[in-house]
């Protein structure tokens, strides 16, 4: 009777932390997923979200896809001696037991050829490919950018 | 128990994990976060106002332009870059409007702009770059030139671009190009550049000393 609670406290703190895991399959889990919000006509996208590898071997994005946009490519920015460049990836690896962030100013995914305009508060929806052929979707939302 | 206790120390927990969970990713974030940014200051005993901006002019929306004279009496900050981008372009420009924000609370934004130039004029015509700009802050300014103009300009402030191709997508290509600020006194004088990463905080302090000194 005295330890009841306690466990109930414990069971209940686990389901508050469940929903930040969007989805999980094959040992892998990708959350927080956002799409910023494009200035007016603009084509050009960025997509972020935080993939986490659970499993002992590493794993490999080497795709994205939506039916939001015609095209994804995966791109890291990097600043060399204050110049930005965009470095198209073909593959990144995710260690094992490791995270890989897409976020801005790093890794990223650039949607190109939206095939609408996205409201704020809108999710859609975003697939990744791994080298081993699997496949997860998040839904990402979009948001008018971190600041 | 009492059920209505059960109930609050359930809510409770959920509280103290979410609010937990939320401490360590603020604390690993700051943790990550580098500490400083790198500057150059144009403002010293020899240039006591700074250093003289080339002579420039840019075009912007419905046929508007943006030269030299629009730099005086105010604090202009300069960002380069081209609406193509989708990543340090919007996170530059989004940084530059907390900024604005910030010093609008403060009663100090009245005499600040910020003036986006497209490297890109290939795609960005002068109404796509100023939409572009003023969708981050109504009050930016959005231009670009002819691709002489801009290549005499960037050559002579030394901000660096370069076109290269995509090699996913045949019709698309990348720029890559200087991602620094730079800061131009209300003499139309060129006093500061930030050098990337940007971040509000440490903009407004630049600002706040190159203002001191410019003042000075």
């Amino acid at each position: 009777m005295v330890f009841k609670p306690v466990r109930r406290f414990f069971l209940i703190s686990l389901f508050a932390l469940l929903p930040v895991s969007a989805f999980a399959a094959g040992g892998l889990s990708a959350d927080g997923a956002w799409i910023r919000q494009a200035p007016p006509g603009m084509k050009m996208l960025a997509g972020y979200l935080t993939v986490s590898n659970h499993g002992a071997k590493p794993r490999s994005v080497v795709a994205a896809s939506s039916p939001a946009f015609g095209h994804i490519e995966l791109h890291r920015s990097v600043i060399q001696n204050g110049v930005a460049k965009m470095i198209p990836q073909m593959s990144i690896t995710i260690p094992a037991h490791g995270e890989l962030h897409f976020a801005p100013g790093g890794y990223h995914l650039m949607l190109m050829k939206p095939k609408r305009a996205f409201k704020l508060g809108e999710m859609v929806p975003l697939t990744l490919r791994f080298a081993n052929g699997q496949t997860i979707t998040v839904q990402a939302v979009v948001k008018r950018g971190e600041m | 128990m009492s059920k209505p206790l059960r109930i609050f120390l359930v809510l409770l927990g959920v509280a103290v994990v979410a609010g937990g969970v939320g401490v360590l990713t603020a604390y690993i974030s700051r943790i990550n976060a580098p500490s400083q940014t790198g500057e150059t200051l144009y403002i010293d005993a020899k240039h006591p106002h700074g250093v003289a901006m080339p002579a420039f002019k840019l075009q912007t929306a419905n046929g508007g332009v943006f030269d030299n004279a629009d730099l005086r009496k105010r604090w202009t900050f300069m960002f380069f870059g081209y609406t193509h981008c989708p990543d340090v372009c919007p996170l530059t420009l989004g940084r530059l409007a907390v900024v604005m924000g910030d010093l609008k609370k403060a009663h100090r934004a009245g005499d600040l702009q910020v003036l986006f130039t497209s490297v890109d004029p290939q795609r960005d015509t002068p109404a796509k770059v100023a939409a572009y700009a003023a969708y981050f802050d109504p009050r930016f300014v959005g231009a670009t030139a002819s691709p002489a103009e801009i290549k005499r300009l960037t050559g002579e402030l030394g901000i660096y671009f370069k076109r290269e191709p995509d090699p996913f997508d045949a019709k698309n290509y990348l720029i890559q190009h200087s991602a620094s600020i730079l800061i131009v006194a209300p003499n139309g004088h060129l006093v500061a550049r930030l050098e990337p990463p940007h971040y509000p905080k440490l903009i407004e302090s630049e600002l706040k000393e190159i203002r001191r000194l410019y003042e000075k």
